[in-house]
């Protein structure tokens, strides 16, 4: 009984809640036990059973009185960068591990107003910066998946949201927030073998996120499957008066669009997206793809978006560059932790404080963006970035202006890695968001759909992406893809658990 | 753009002097290395002309959405309490650093 009730999607939930077949407290006890089994996978910085139970009796009373909420009673969590008010929120950095915020962020507070019970605040990479969880303070998350032909090697979950995608993946929430910068919703989704959309920039609220680069930050979900994302970035998005760059967009009913009639629709296949060593699983699997939505009367057409190549470079100046200036404020002063000994001046506090507060992967892009700001190179590397981020932004406009409806890509180029071998070069490191970073610049949405496993047994997923504020295409299609695919997901059964 | 092999420990000293951060001794060689690598590998960028391109700051920009300012009113207040919660030191509700002025 109890795993039967973790393998409903949360529209089933839903519709058992309503019918008054199931509370909302079982399911929340039932989740609150999977939480507590999977903590050798590291998925939670906090978990807070208590604010769950709270929140589901309270969706039980609604429920009763005939009052229920859109999200009433559904299991969820946060990566833990949404600040939460009242509840610990560290972007698994030593500098905020004692931070309890005193306000909600407006993502966090509106799925609090639409009912769900929160579960905890999810691991991630040290303030979003990487692709594997391994950069958090708190030790990296474990992927759920592992390969049938090494199965006691434990994998990264990918990154940055790799706690939310590992929580959502094993069963301890239906659903998770996360965000994506440059494919820290897209690649972690894409190694768990869920679904991840990171919507239009300005589709939701960044008010109370941790900020790591403010013109690429957005927050979007993970969820077992396209509808069920549609379901809760409903109550995520729209335009908030605390945050100027929130677009004033109507939002329409994401989950009344999916129909899956995707007959004509015109699909662009990048060429620059298939360099000359492209791995044969990830070209296999995208080749499928591409078959499937033909087959379901799309129509495939190459295009080109001349200036990919060029995208990580851009997105390594601007990425680290604003994320120096957002870090400033973590000085010891006004929260966060400061040094025991903070020495003899107001500068000898900020140094020490943040010398021993912030991650080497943080420390090295800090550097690098203070570089590239630094008087004498703004305009060769800040600047320049920019331009080049125009023209990519740019690429995109002229193939959607040409009629192509949505572009077909793989999300990342590999399946989930070693957490004791990972790549150790940062460039390495980096290449894993060279699918997902072009479409972070030009700030359009994209989703990472399952689509098959590579040839060690891994999940690895295809992305879609679509013009600005089409979210609601977007979700039909890839909903259209994960009903041609028919993946199949682990089960609360399949879980990887490492021996303690 | 700059010759990336430019990037020496003096460099490096500069800029955590401008970051704020302190470092140790045996961070700077890694840290050389690794800004060098990176600085190497993005000056591709230099290949192409940009002579005329416009610099792009925010996806709002090419998506045509505008940044209505809010009025200016104050929306809030009465909460020192919630701002002083989490400063590491606090006297007469006020954060306390290292005397700055002598």
């Amino acid at each position: 009984m109890p795993n039967s009730l973790l393998t409903l999607s949360a529209l089933e939930l839903l519709s058992l809640l309503k019918k008054r077949e199931l509370s909302a407290l079982d399911v929340c006890e039932n989740y609150i036990s999977q939480v507590e089994k999977i903590r050798p996978l590291n998925a939670f910085v906090t978990e807070t059973p208590d604010v769950a139970r709270k929140n589901a009796e309270d969706a039980d009373k609604r429920y009763k009185s005939g009052s229920s909420l859109p999200l009433d009673g559904l299991p969820f969590a946060h990566k833990d960068l949404f600040a939460t008010e009242g509840i610990l929120t560290t972007s698994s950095s030593k500098i905020l591990s004692n931070f309890i915020p005193p306000y909600e962020s407006t993502v966090s507070q509106k799925l609090k107003d639409s009912g769900v019970v929160l579960m905890g605040k999810t691991n991630m990479d040290e303030f979003a910066m990487g692709s594997s969880t391994i950069t958090s303070h708190y030790g990296p998350s474990l992927n759920p998946w592992v390969s049938p032909s090494s199965p006691t090697t434990a994998l990264v979950p990918g990154g940055s949201s790799g706690g939310s995608t590992a929580a959502v993946a094993a069963f301890a929430a239906i659903a998770s927030t996360g965000t994506d910068t440059g494919g820290s919703i897209r690649q972690p989704a894409s190694y768990c073998g869920l679904v991840g959309i990171k919507p239009t920039y300005g589709r939701s609220s960044r008010y109370g996120i941790v900020a790591f680069a403010s013109s690429l930050d957005q927050a979007g979900v993970h969820a077992r499957s396209v509808k069920d994302a549609a379901l809760f970035l409903q109550y995520m998005a729209g335009h908030d008066p605390k945050d100027s760059t929130s677009a004033k967009v109507d939002v329409p009913s994401y989950l009344e669009a999916i129909t899956g009639d995707i007959k004509g629709k015109r699909i662009g296949i990048p060429k620059e997206y298939r360099p000359e060593g492209l791995s044969p699983d990830i070209s296999r699997l995208w080749d499928k793809g591409i078959a499937l939505l033909q087959e379901r009367g799309a129509l495939i057409e190459e295009i080109s978006l001349p200036h990919t190549d060029l995208a990580l470079p851009v997105y390594y100046i601007l990425a680290p560059a604003e994320a120096s200036s957002n870090l400033a404020r973590y000085d010891g002063v006004r929260f966060g932790v400061r040094v025991e000994h903070p020495g003899d001046t107001l500068n000898d506090l900020y140094e020490h404080t943040r010398g021993s507060g912030f991650g080497a992967e943080v420390k090295r892009r800090i550097f690098l963006g203070t570089y590239v700001l630094s008087s004498g190179f703004y305009d060769a590397y800040f600047l320049k970035a920019q331009k080049v981020r125009f023209l990519i932004a740019e690429d995109f406009k002229k193939v959607f202006q040409n009629g192509i409806d949505f572009i077909l890509t793989p999300t990342t180029p590999s399946g989930a890695f070693s957490v004791e071998n990972p790549p150790q070069d940062p460039i390495e490191m980096y290449l894993n968001d060279v699918f997902t970073v072009p479409s972070s610049l030009a700030g359009l949405p994209a989703i990472s759909v399952p689509a098959g496993l590579s040839e060690k047994g891994l999940p690895l997923g295809l992305q879609l992406i679509a013009p600005a504020f089409q979210e609601s295409g977007l979700l039909n299609i890839a909903y259209a893809l994960e009903h041609a695919v028919q993946f199949k997901g682990l089960t609360p059964e399949t879980i990887f658990l490492p021996q303690a | 753009m700059s010759d990336a092999s430019a990037v020496t420990k003096e460099t490096v000293l500069k800029i955590a002097k401008l970051a704020r951060i302190e470092i140790s001794e045996k961070d700077i060689p890694p840290l050389v290395q690794e800004m060098c690598g990176i600085l190497r590998w993005i000056e591709c960028l230099n290949r192409v002309d940009t002579s005329s391109t416009p610099p792009l700051s925010t996806p709002l920009q090419e998506l045509n959405i505008s940044q209505p300012l809010r009025i200016d009113t104050v929306t809030d207040g009465n909460i020192v309490g919630k701002i002083l919660s989490n400063a590491p030191e606090v006297a007469l509700d006020m954060f306390v650093v290292p005397k700055v002025v002598e």
